[in-house]
């Protein structure tokens, strides 16, 4: 049976010029929203390829009208592109990328790394498609056309099945699932101010945004949806003085928050921190809110009796993380995960989910000094007695040594642990390198 | 009933926490004849080392060489508080805290340097709080004084980890913990041996003497003075 097209598809690959050669502010969102014009089934490769179907539209247009549209929008972008047209995605993409009309077969070899992953979405396979590739050009196989000579029955046994796979996307016999794509919707709230308004202050500026947050939250929740990412802006004056008429502040939120009242403490944090170190210098013409990203909130039902397990807790206590965070400033609060290692320093991280999971120490090693100093302290052992921070202790007891030690890579010597007990009931958790080296105090049982 | 006599849902939600912690006292004061002392709102946190219970709802010091192990065992023996350790320079290790049971996912830890005053505040206002311990570098009678009522606003007990006890009004619970002598196990081998690792503190355990009380939860309460084993 001859190979025969599966589809009727035509597809227009846009390859926008390289991301170097784009506008700083150009984002391919916006531009494959402009391009829905042309035909509702759209999808995007990162960072700067839209595929267009257009053989459904074919008599809406012809495709030199279409080439026609797509310069006009390009224009009005401000970027270039080339473009390619073909029976399915993989091959328009693979034709755009070499610039050539027509078919596959004048394109070089290394136009497979295209057909066989367009979106770039496997990068296993891609390192497995360059071998192959290597492989055929060391049998002198430099293009598409000379690929085509070998015979199919051969490929599986000499390339396995990804080079079957390459040989029947050049034949167009197996079908390319389209990823579904739309524009992501946008939660934007926008205010005009007056200068009689006075908003220069915080409070008024609280005070304005809040009507606005309440408008933004309340679609949110009937979308059941929560804000993940909010980005909050203001707009100034355009005095000549002033270099950045434009103020934003994006907050990315640990626990997603469905409430304004959880967010306007955390706003308040960086507005108070930030207002502070760069005052506004001109009144404000406009404040506007954009939920940069959400997450479902299908889960959320409200608990009436129990009030610690439900979700408006969990946001409580989200807010509040963020609104320390803000004050306090990034790392310096967090819930502990224990690890599985022994090294002190090693044994917990810092994390910023609450329940993560964590490992169980039960009986694998004495029990830790409850506190440890952030840099160990020398200390000088003489006989039974322990010179420590310019202070003479007595030992009444020294514990049998535990032995630390990390990965060779690390490079870090291994250590002698020993829990001292000192005269009056403190103990002590000191360290050598070696036996008879000099000892450091790194943690006290209190 | 008109729509505006109606209690929203949050007032009810705190008429059924006031009356849930009314209850709790109820019962914890209700003798075998079925007598209730319901005028007692006082809610304490079980403790074995104090027969009485720690009060919720006001500022405990407490000073020591066990002051800490004792905070820990606090927080085992009641492990559904919510926690906020707050400390002005990170010494605690929540290994250790995890090896002697306590929960880490019911512990927020925060390291403030010299804004621990701010930070406590916003925590305690917060009200998500059972418990907040912190290190006792409050000295200044204001900022003792807000702790209170914050903390009584809150219902949260408030720990201070002190070196020294305090002679302030604000503090109406104060004890002291202190390490007892070392059980060890495994004697010889140079004069130096092995801790058990099952008993408490790696061998060694720890008195508790209260030193300021200014509550009485049972008739046990009266005997609070002195030492405690």
């Amino acid at each position: 049976m001859t190979s025969k097209r599966i589809t009727q598809m035509k597809v227009a690959c846009i390859l926008l010029s390289p991301q170097k050669a784009l506008p700083i502010d150009f984002q391919i969102i916006p531009f494959a929203e402009a391009c829905l014009r042309f035909s509702p089934q759209i999808a995007i490769r990162e960072p700067n390829t839209v595929f267009i179907e257009i053989g459904k539209c074919s008599l809406l247009y012809s495709e030199r009208s279409f080439l026609a549209r797509v310069q006009v929008l390009l224009r009005r972008f401000g970027v270039d592109a080339k473009i390619a047209i073909a029976g399915d995605l993989p091959s328009s993409l693979a034709l755009a990328r070499y610039g050539v009309q027509g078919g596959l077969d004048a394109l070089p070899l290394d136009a497979l790394e295209y057909l066989s992953d367009p979106f770039g979405t496997d990068p296993l396979g891609r390192k497995s498609v360059v071998k192959m590739i290597e492989a055929l050009k060391r049998l002198g196989i430099e293009t598409l056309r000379q690929f085509k000579t070998i015979s199919p029955s051969q490929i599986p046994s000499r390339f396995g099945g990804l080079g079957l796979y390459c040989r029947q996307q050049m034949e167009g016999t197996v079908c390319f699932p389209w990823p579904y794509w739309r524009p992501p919707e946008k939660f934007l709230e926008r205010i005009d101010l007056l200068p009689s308004e006075f908003c220069s202050e915080l409070e008024p500026l609280l005070f304005k945004a809040k009507q606005m947050l309440d408008r933004l939250f309340s679609r949110l929740r009937g979308r059941m949806l929560r804000a993940e990412r909010i980005r909050f802006s203001l707009e100034l004056e355009k005095y000549s003085t002033i270099k950045n008429p434009l103020r934003e502040w994006t907050f990315e939120l640990i626990c997603p928050q469905s409430s304004t009242g959880g967010f306007i403490p955390i706003l308040r944090e960086r507005l108070n921190w930030d207002l502070g170190r760069t005052p506004i210098e001109s009144y404000i013409i406009a404040m506007s809110c954009h939920i940069l990203s959400t997450t479902p909130a299908q889960s959320l039902q409200r608990s009436l009796l129990n009030t610690r397990e439900n979700f408006e807790y969990e946001e409580a206590i989200g807010s509040l993380f963020n609104q320390l965070e803000e004050y306090l400033g990034k790392d310096c609060v967090f819930w502990a995960r224990v690890t599985e290692e022994r090294f002190p320093e090693k044994s917990w991280v810092k994390a910023k989910q609450k329940n993560e999971p964590q490992a169980d120490l039960n009986g694998r090693y004495p029990k830790r000094p409850t506190r440890v100093f952030k840099t160990p302290i020398p200390i000088t052992v003489i006989q039974d007695r322990i010179i420590f921070r310019r202070r003479s202790f007595k030992s009444v007891h020294w514990s049998r040594v535990e032995r630390l030690s990390l990965d060779w890579i690390d490079d870090v010597p291994a250590r002698n642990y020993y829990r001292v007990d000192l005269e009056g009931g403190r103990s002590l958790w000191i360290f050598s390198e070696a036996p008879g080296h000099y000892y450091f105090a790194h943690g006290y049982f209190e | 009933m008109t729509d505006t006599e109606r209690p929203s849902l949050l007032e009810l939600r705190e008429k059924l926490s006031h009356f849930q912690r009314g209850l709790k006292a109820v019962n914890s004061n209700s003798d075998s004849s079925g007598f209730t002392a319901m005028h007692v709102e006082q809610e304490f946190l079980e403790c074995q080392k104090i027969p009485g219970g720690v009060p919720r709802g006001v500022i405990c010091e407490i000073t020591g060489t066990a002051r800490t192990e004792w905070m820990i065992s606090l927080l085992c023996e009641n492990p559904k508080l919510i926690t906020f350790w707050i400390e002005d320079r990170l010494s605690i290790l929540p290994t250790a805290m995890h090896q002697r049971g306590v929960d880490l996912s019911r512990i927020l830890i925060a390291e403030a340097g010299d804004k621990l005053f701010q930070a406590l505040r916003k925590a305690l206002r917060s009200q998500l709080f059972d418990c907040v311990v912190l290190p006792g570098i409050v000295e200044d009678m204001k900022m003792l004084k807000a702790l209170q009522l914050f903390a009584r606003e809150s219902n949260a007990a408030v720990f201070f980890l002190s070196q020294v006890a305090k002679n302030a009004w604000a503090i109406p619970f104060q004890i002291s913990v202190n390490w007892e002598q070392a059980k060890w196990v495994n004697p010889g081998d140079e004069g130096r041996s092995l801790p058990l690792l099952d008993a408490p503190q790696g061998g060694k355990d720890y008195s508790v003497q209260i030193l300021k009380s200014k509550f009485s939860r049972s008739q046990e309460g009266n005997e609070t003075e002195g030492m405690i084993k």
